[in-house]
């Protein structure tokens, strides 16, 4: 890439080391790069640049050895966890972590699906890309109903900043005004097809607190200037955004945020840098850099700088903190509270509830729409609770026209089995329930005592389960669901509850939650360490509660706001 | 690095020819590229005349009449055409595990065992008519078929369906394939389309 410095040795004393380059590690760099700061990206993988590196994009089926599918024995040997995401598949194998490199541990009777994405761009590469504000609702859940410990900032204060983070991303979405799920600033939203329309039509006078609307996500509609410039294209509806999009279509590091940083001439990139812990100088109380393992040939090497944004995801920045233990911290850096690892979150998606719609034989489709139907967490306030569970979930899913791929499991032969195979069938709908984890003490990371990866890092021990109160949120969304379904007149409903691990979601947040209180929380109002000005932790890490909707846009708005914050705080002489 | 494809087929491939002529002597032999490309599934015209990966060539004559049977050649390619038999010889070994492989052998060998018993001739060598009555038999549990069989014969049958559709000329003639749609539109008339996409987001 153009104006890049990639750099392996360094002495330079840099304005900011910016730990990731995921979502939240590209928007610090963007952000402190724009400002002037001389920045140092340090990421764990390795480059994978725009374009040129999406080596399965613009291939059918057939061009993959075994038509998309992963090989037994590789997946056996390397991908045992990651083959449990939706979107791991031949074409996108090489931006998933390897699992054998990459070893983890979960306590006796508990499971942890722990999805990876170590390199350049990291899961920005990857995610599913739907984009909802938390709510003024979810701010004060904790405080409300008593669940976890109350967020130090209120909707008001990151407002601003969704604005500013959604105008650069490009979120496409529909003006819903509802309380519970704020407005973006949209791109025009993706159209539904037309049993969803009319769906959505009939829940809003038989369910009007059940919006069915459509959902909201970072895909360019209509390109801006703002986008243009950047040289990123309108979505074209392939839906395969995890191959990587050459149209950068998508919202990724590599298509927004990386050259964006790049155009300044301030970002400077240190590719294979496994950090292993930060350098923490106990006179100032400040940390002076980072400790860094080489991702190929594990030697070490030492980068340095005056600010430093810990941007590694939930859990991989957390372990960075738990590994930098020093004779003031000794369970940690910056956790004189004590809590760091503990509260860990995800999202609970085990419940799907499914129906047939008869007629609309003349309605199909053109394209692969990146987005789905949505119905907004309705149980979003103490008075709307239901009397099983606290806090609720949302739906998603959508309509679309049975065909080949579920056909082979039908019955039926020859010419007649063919001709059904050339053409759609029958209109089907199925919904997702996405609930809220409470955030909970004894769900937490850990090091593991004695067992060390390759770089000779400690592994992660996760001790993390759903409770009760997730169970049966579950359970609740496909009677909900179901009834929705009934309403409408669709047949042949069905739905149960799974069991599929936490972790899965690959929403997890908490671990390093901000709070008020040095005693009880790692970060403040600022995702600024209150143990340590110059350290900042602007991941998913820092959340206080997993809230209902998709995480990564709140990252954005996070990371921007503490880059803000710590630029005023180092000109006023501050930090 | 991580380890690649690549290198999983060497290992695998090596560990074939390796006890032939011995691990070091097949590995000189074989560059990489030779090996992506002896492992990676290319459409062959005569995968029913040679063993395959898992069938024996008997079997593999069997199999090729049965996808025949399931997707046959009309105004569009059939399911043979495209050497979904290769395809499904291939697949089970590269991606598949123990439970499909073996349904898929007892449905191929019960399959010839009934011919045989009920025409007193090979499958492959029954008339069209009476290789249609035998499938139609196995998804009824008829015939000397159980319901054992016809979950057997779903493994073949779903294979063969995503073999066919994910072909280029099945999915590409058959049905309609559409990398780059250019948008989303809701709501067409479907006549304007005519047939079923192929193109997905997941396979």
């Amino acid at each position: 890439m153009k104006n890049v410095n990639y750099i392996n040795e360094s002495k330079e004393v840099f304005d900011v080391i910016v730990i990731g380059s995921g979502i939240t590690g590209g928007w610090a760099a963007k952000e402190f790069c724009e400002k002037g700061f001389k920045t140092l990206m340090v990421e764990r993988g390795r480059v994978v640049e725009h374009r040129k590196d999406y080596i399965a994009e613009g291939k059918g089926p057939w061009d993959f050895p075994n038509r998309t599918k992963v090989d037994n024995l590789l997946v056996e040997e390397q991908y045992k966890i990651q083959k449990q995401c939706y979107a791991f598949h031949d074409g996108t194998k090489h931006f998933f972590g390897n699992d054998r490199d990459l070893p983890y541990n979960t306590k006796k009777g508990t499971e942890f699906s722990w999805i990876r994405a170590n390199q350049l761009g990291g899961k920005s590469l990857l995610w599913h890309r739907q984009s909802y504000r938390l709510s003024d609702f979810d701010f004060a859940a904790n405080k409300a109903d008593g669940h976890g410990n109350d967020w130090p900032i209120r909707y008001k204060d990151l407002a601003p900043w969704y604005d500013y983070v959604e105008k650069f991303v490009g979120i496409s979405g529909n003006y819903d005004n509802l309380p519970q799920l704020p407005n973006s600033q949209f791109l025009p939203p993706f159209e539904m097809n037309a049993p969803e329309r009319a769906f959505s039509q009939q829940m809003a006078s038989d369910f009007p607190d059940k919006p069915v609307i459509i959902s909201r996500c970072a895909h360019l509609t209509e390109p801006q200037k703002i986008h243009v410039e950047l040289g990123r294209m309108k979505c074209m509806a392939r839906n395969e955004c995890q191959k990587g999009c050459s149209f950068g279509a998508y919202f990724s590091t590599q298509s927004t945020t990386l050259p964006a940083a790049a155009r300044t001439g301030n970002l400077h990139i240190a590719p294979n840098s496994v950090v292993e812990s930060l350098i923490y100088d106990e006179a100032t109380n400040r940390l002076k850099g980072v400790r860094v393992i080489d991702n190929d040939n594990l030697s070490q090497r030492e980068y340095f700088g005056k600010l430093v944004f810990l941007c590694a995801s939930t859990i991989g920045s957390t372990q960075i903190l738990l590994n930098s233990k020093t004779n003031k911290f000794k369970n940690g850096l910056a956790n004189s509270s004590g809590v760091l690892g503990k509260y860990l979150m995800d999202h609970n998606y085990n419940a799907r509830t499914t129906a047939d719609i008869d007629g609309f034989e003349d309605e199909y489709y053109i394209g692969r729409r990146p987005a789905s139907l949505y119905v907004p967490n309705f149980h979003y306030e103490p008075t709307r609770y239901h009397k099983n569970f606290i806090r609720g979930y949302a739906l998603a899913g959508g309509a679309y026209r049975e065909d080949w791929q579920s056909y082979g499991y039908t019955d039926g032969l020859g010419i007649n089995f063919k001709e059904k195979l050339m053409h759609p069938g029958q209109w089907k709908i199925g919904l997702q329930a996405q609930g809220e984890m409470l955030a909970n003490r004894d769900n937490q990371m850990t090091l593991h005592a004695t067992k060390k990866d390759k770089w000779g890092i400690p592994q992660i021990q996760f001790d993390v389960s759903w409770s009760d109160n997730e169970k049966r949120m579950m359970e609740s969304s496909v009677e909900v669901a179901s009834k929705m379904f009934e309403k409408a007149g669709f047949k042949n409903i069905q739905g149960q509850a799974t069991e599929r691990p936490p972790g899965i979601a690959i929403h997890e947040v908490g671990t390093a939650r901000m709070g008020r209180d040095a005693k009880d929380s790692v970060l403040n109002g600022y995702n600024q360490s209150h143990d340590i000005p110059n350290l900042f932790v602007t991941d998913g890490a820092s959340f206080a509660s997993s809230a209902v909707v998709n995480p990564s846009l709140t990252f954005m708005a996070l990371t921007a706001r503490a880059v803000d914050y710590a630029v005023k705080e180092v000109k006023n002489r501050r930090l | 690095m991580s380890e690649t494809v690549s290198s999983i087929e060497k290992r695998r491939l090596l560990k074939g020819l390796g006890a032939v002529l011995g691990t070091a002597a097949a590995s000189q032999m074989l560059g990489e590229r030779a090996i992506q490309s002896a492992f990676a599934y290319t459409a062959n015209k005569n995968s029913h005349l040679a063993k395959g990966k898992l069938f024996s060539q008997a079997q593999m004559m069997v199999l090729r009449g049965i996808v025949k049977q399931i997707i046959p050649t009309t105004d569009t390619v059939g399911a043979a055409d495209v050497d979904c038999h290769g395809f499904i010889d291939h697949q089970l070994v590269a991606t598949h595990g123990n439970y499909e492989k073996q349904a898929a052998v007892a449905i191929v060998d019960k399959v010839e065992q009934v011919s045989l018993q009920q025409y007193k001739l090979s499958f492959a060598k029954c008339s069209s008519a009476q290789q249609l009555q035998v499938l139609t038999a196995v998804e009824q549990a008829q015939m000397g078929f159980d319901h054992n069989d016809k979950a057997n014969f779903k493994v073949v049958k779903n294979l063969t369906v995503f073999g066919y559709c994910t072909s280029k000329e099945g999915a590409t003639q058959a049905l309609k394939y559409s990398y780059v749609p250019g948008g989303y539109q809701g709501s067409v008339p479907y006549q304007q389309i005519g047939r079923a996409w192929s193109s997905k987001a997941y396979y």
